[in-house]
């Protein structure tokens, strides 16, 4: 068994012992159906068969946004305990499919996809295509990690990069289909992909030995983190925004018109605790007021359901941008790439603009030096009013 | 084999589980003092505020104990022969045992004074009390509450909700005994005091006052009344020692406290053969340590340990896997591991900082630890006691809530949280 599946397995044990079944964990949860019974989730959960019926359409639908671990009373993990019911689904959701792209193969089928998936990149990409799936790393004390994030149609990747050349940073970079972090796969309950991608990720990054590794994915931050505390791979994860605080002095600053608010992303601000880092950059930028529901409280993009329930998923961004609007902000601020690509097509034009703290950063430097900004696509459809379309997850 | 239980909440229904698992054949009987089967008593308060149903209080699905082929007897036990391997229970039946677990937790003392038994004298423990105290609560005005552990704090926390003044008379010297020192306390009294709740220390109600058929106040031990509408007991009694003294099994004195508890030994088996306990009021004996047990998951846990010992297994319950997480009014506590241990080693935060950690360790590893008020860290802190990290040098940093606990252990194994 490996170590993610056996980590889980006990946490999961421990949990359902400890639980004392006040369902605080379900009230707030933004998917749980009311009739959803603690005592039925809990037997289903330690059972060894696939869950069935509400309880399976619940594990599919959560979000692993992790707003049920703050509210517990005894401090248990609520979304670990939904993953291990997710690890067990038997079918799995069609929309995991998609998941089976990432990652490491041997194949030559695989690495026949992987060529022709980049070939039709290649112009999309612009100068970012050279590292897309490159054979070779060089050492390098800052390594900037994309992962398949590195496709985003965000442009996410390109412009962070142009700030590191603007601050003339030495660095190396690691990204597309076989670099993923696993961390997706994780959230999909595929313990056993999410474990070789990860150490196939720790492999990579070996041949950089760089003393941290800057992200751009809320995601790829956790992946990082665990990557960084379970493999031998001595380096520090470093989110993008942390990167951007820890150079502020060095960009010609001003400030945005408009008031602004911050959307904190699950993995980084709720999970490891560091919603702090981006509001001390943005407080540099701009006005900024906080939603009714920031930080521990924020309610998640919903990422985590690969898309499995599409009207609950518009539901819940749409209100999430609804809040940013009747707390006065004309610009909801996101710091992680899966947060842009879940919201960014929902936004209405005219209403609240989502863009990234990176957008922000990027404006800074364009306006001083010139670099060709990465135009911002978005193939997927933009809803119409009545939320009767519905917009793809990103890459 | 025929396996009787005394007691059925998360010790009795895991031991069941357990035996069940281990013995196709077995014959399980389950006695209870209240009515119910399995049900998640901890979850009470949110019963009374009316945030789950009664529905959402037991604890398995529908038909769970038939399909186990576990008989629920809804009866107390009165008296064990331990010689004649019988039981009898309050109708004074008779029943044969080949393996005896006691597992009957703690429910609330007696107030043993002049008036204990007025209507407005409510306990907090079975679900027919928390049916009680919703309507006590309902009437508004004060109540006063005894004791400073988990159960009065769940009740003086659901009161104010509910717009009920309260005072709370602690007969220990401080709240959270045993599990909480002075500073621990301290912090403690001061969110309780920010609630408007009222704390008297070492102070006990020594009689209950009615008018008119209705409790009116209460004196207490230093000689003055106070007004109030009811009484509510949270103070912690253990109602199987009487039970385990008829089988002639003699009780320790309880940590921290002035009541008893149950001694048993890694196995959870008691000086008897064949008689096993487990759950709330037990203190385990194991590699040199006497851990006092509580709470929810030591409970399940500790059943689970004793079934399967039953049914002929061999399985330990081991300290360093010792986990309690509960509420203290609306602070997290959570002890971990030996966190009753001396260690060689201790460290405390300072009693201005925001939340309270002690730590024990010894040779260099951290063997308990207690927090109150903010769960950071938990699980790598258990995981660090599970695994018998050498910590040594990082002693104070582990006091701090804003380091990264994870990367700090690291290389010694696998602490991260995911
Ligand atoms: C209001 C409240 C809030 C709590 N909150 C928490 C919390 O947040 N976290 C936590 O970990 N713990 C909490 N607890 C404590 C937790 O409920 C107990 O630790 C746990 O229930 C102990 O389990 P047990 O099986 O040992 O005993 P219990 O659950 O107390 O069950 C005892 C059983 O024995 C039966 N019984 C009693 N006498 C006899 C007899 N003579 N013969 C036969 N049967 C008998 C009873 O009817 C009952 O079925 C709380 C408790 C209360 C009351
Ligand atoms: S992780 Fe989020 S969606 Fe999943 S159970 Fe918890 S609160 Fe609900
Ligand atoms: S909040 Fe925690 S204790 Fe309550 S039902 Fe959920 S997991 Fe169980």
């Amino acid at each position: 068994m490996g170590i993610l599946r056996e980590t889980l397995r006990e946490k999961v044990a421990t949990g359902l012992a400890a639980c004392i079944g006040c369902r605080e964990c379900l009230r707030v949860c933004p998917v749980a159906p009311p009739s959803l019974r603690i005592a039925d989730l809990n037997q289903a959960t330690s059972a060894g068969d696939p869950p069935q019926g509400e309880i399976a359409r619940f594990a599919a639908e959560c979000t692993q946004c992790g707003l049920c671990v703050p509210v517990c009373p005894t401090g248990l993990e609520r979304d670990a305990m939904v993953l291990w019911l997710r690890s067990r689904m038997d079918p799995r959701p069609r929309e995991y499919f998609r998941l089976e792209t990432f990652g490491p193969g041997k194949s030559v089928g695989r690495k026949v996809g992987v060529a022709v998936h980049n070939l039709k990149n290649r112009g999309r990409l612009g100068q970012l295509a050279q590292h897309a799936d490159k054979r070779s790393l060089q050492p390098a004390d800052t390594l900037f990690f994309f992962g398949c994030t590195i496709f985003s149609e965000t442009g996410m990747a390109a412009k962070v990069l142009d700030i590191a050349d603007y601050l003339k940073t030495g660095y190396e970079v690691l990204g597309g289909l076989t670099s993923c972090c696993g961390w997706g796969h994780y959230m999909a309950g595929d313990l056993t992909r999410a474990e070789e991608m990860m150490a196939h990720v720790a492999g990579r990054i070996g041949k950089v030995a760089p003393r941290e590794v800057v992200v751009s994915g809320s995601e790829c931050y956790a992946a990082l983190s665990r990557i960084a505390a379970v493999y031998d791979t001595p380096f520090t994860p470093v989110t993008v925004s942390s990167w951007i605080r820890r150079n502020l002095h060095r960009f010609p600053l001003r400030h945005f018109a408009g008031t602004m608010t911050f959307h904190d992303a699950c993995h980084t601000s709720r999970k490891l605790g560091e919603g702090e880092e981006p509001r001390r950059v943005l407080r540099q930028l701009g006005a900024m007021v906080e939603m009714p529901l920031s930080g521990a409280a924020a309610p998640c993009c919903g990422h985590h359901q690969f898309g499995v329930n599409p009207e609950q998923l518009l539901k819940l961004r749409r209100d999430r941008l609804d809040m940013a609007a009747d707390a006065g902000a004309q610009r909801m601020v996101v710091e992680c790439v899966h947060c842009q690509e879940a919201f960014s097509p929902v936004a209405v034009k005219g209403e609240v603009e989502v863009v990234s703290l990176v957008d922000l950063i990027h404006d800074l430097i364009i306006a001083d030096s010139g670099p060709t900004p990465q135009p911002v696509h978005f193939s997927a459809p933009v809803p119409s009013n009545d939320g009767s379309r519905v917009p793809a997850e990103g890459a | 084999m025929n396996y009787l239980i005394a007691g059925f909440g998360p010790a009795g229904a895991h031991a069941a589980t357990a035996i069940r698992e281990a013995d196709p054949q077995a014959r399980i009987r389950v006695f209870s003092a209240d009515p119910h089967p399995f049900y998640f008593r901890a979850s009470l308060p949110w019963y009374v505020l009316d945030r789950i149903s009664s529905d959402d209080l037991w604890a398995v699905p529908k038909g769970h104990w038939e399909a186990l082929r576990v008989e629920h007897i809804p009866r107390p036990l009165i008296s064990i022969d331990p010689g004649g391997q019988t039981v009898t229970d309050s109708e004074g039946l008779e029943y044969r045992w080949d393996r005896l677990l006691l597992a009957c937790g703690l429910s609330p003392a007696r107030l043993g004074c002049p008036g204990e038994n007025a209507g407005q004298v409510v306990g907090f423990g079975t679900l027919e009390d928390a049916v009680r105290v919703r309507e006590l609560c309902q009437q508004g005005g004060r109540a006063v509450i005894t004791g400073g552990g988990v159960r009065a704090l769940s009740l003086a926390w659901v009161a104010r909700r509910m717009g009920v003044d309260v005072t709370l008379l602690v007969p220990e010297a401080g709240l959270g005994a045993p599990w909480l020192d002075a500073a621990g306390s301290h912090q403690l009294f001061r969110r309780l005091a920010d609630d408007g709740v009222e704390v008297r220390l070492g102070e006990r109600v020594t009689s209950v006052e009615s008018q008119g058929g209705r409790v009116a106040a209460v004196g207490t031990d230093r000689g003055k009344g106070i007004a109030c509408r009811w009484v509510g007991v949270g103070v912690d009694g253990p109602p199987q020692l009487a039970l385990a003294g008829s089988a002639g099994l003699a009780a320790g004195p309880r940590f921290g406290s002035s009541g008893g508890e149950l001694q048993v030994d890694g196995r959870l088996q008691t000086g008897a053969p064949g008689i096993f306990a487990a759950g709330d009021g037990c203190a385990v004996i194991h590699d040199g340590h006497r851990l006092t047990c509580g709470g929810w998951q030591a409970a399940a846990t500790q059943g689970r340990v004793a079934g399967i010992n039953m049914a002929g297994g061999d399985a330990v319950y081991e300290a360093c896997r010792h986990y309690h997480a509960a509420t203290l009014y609306d602070l997290p506590m959570t002890l971990i591991g030996a966190w009753d241990a001396e260690g060689d080693a201790e460290v405390t935060t300072n009693p201005r900082a925001e939340g309270f950690r002690r730590l024990v360790f010894r040779d260099g590893a951290l063997i308990g630890a207690v927090l109150l008020g903010d769960r950071r860290h938990a699980n790598v802190l258990r995981r660090a006691v599970e695994m018998g990290v050498k910590v040594r040098g990082h002693e104070l940093q582990m006091l701090r809530t804003d380091v990264d606990l994870n990367r700090l252990l690291r290389p010694s194994g696998e602490y991260h949280l995911y």
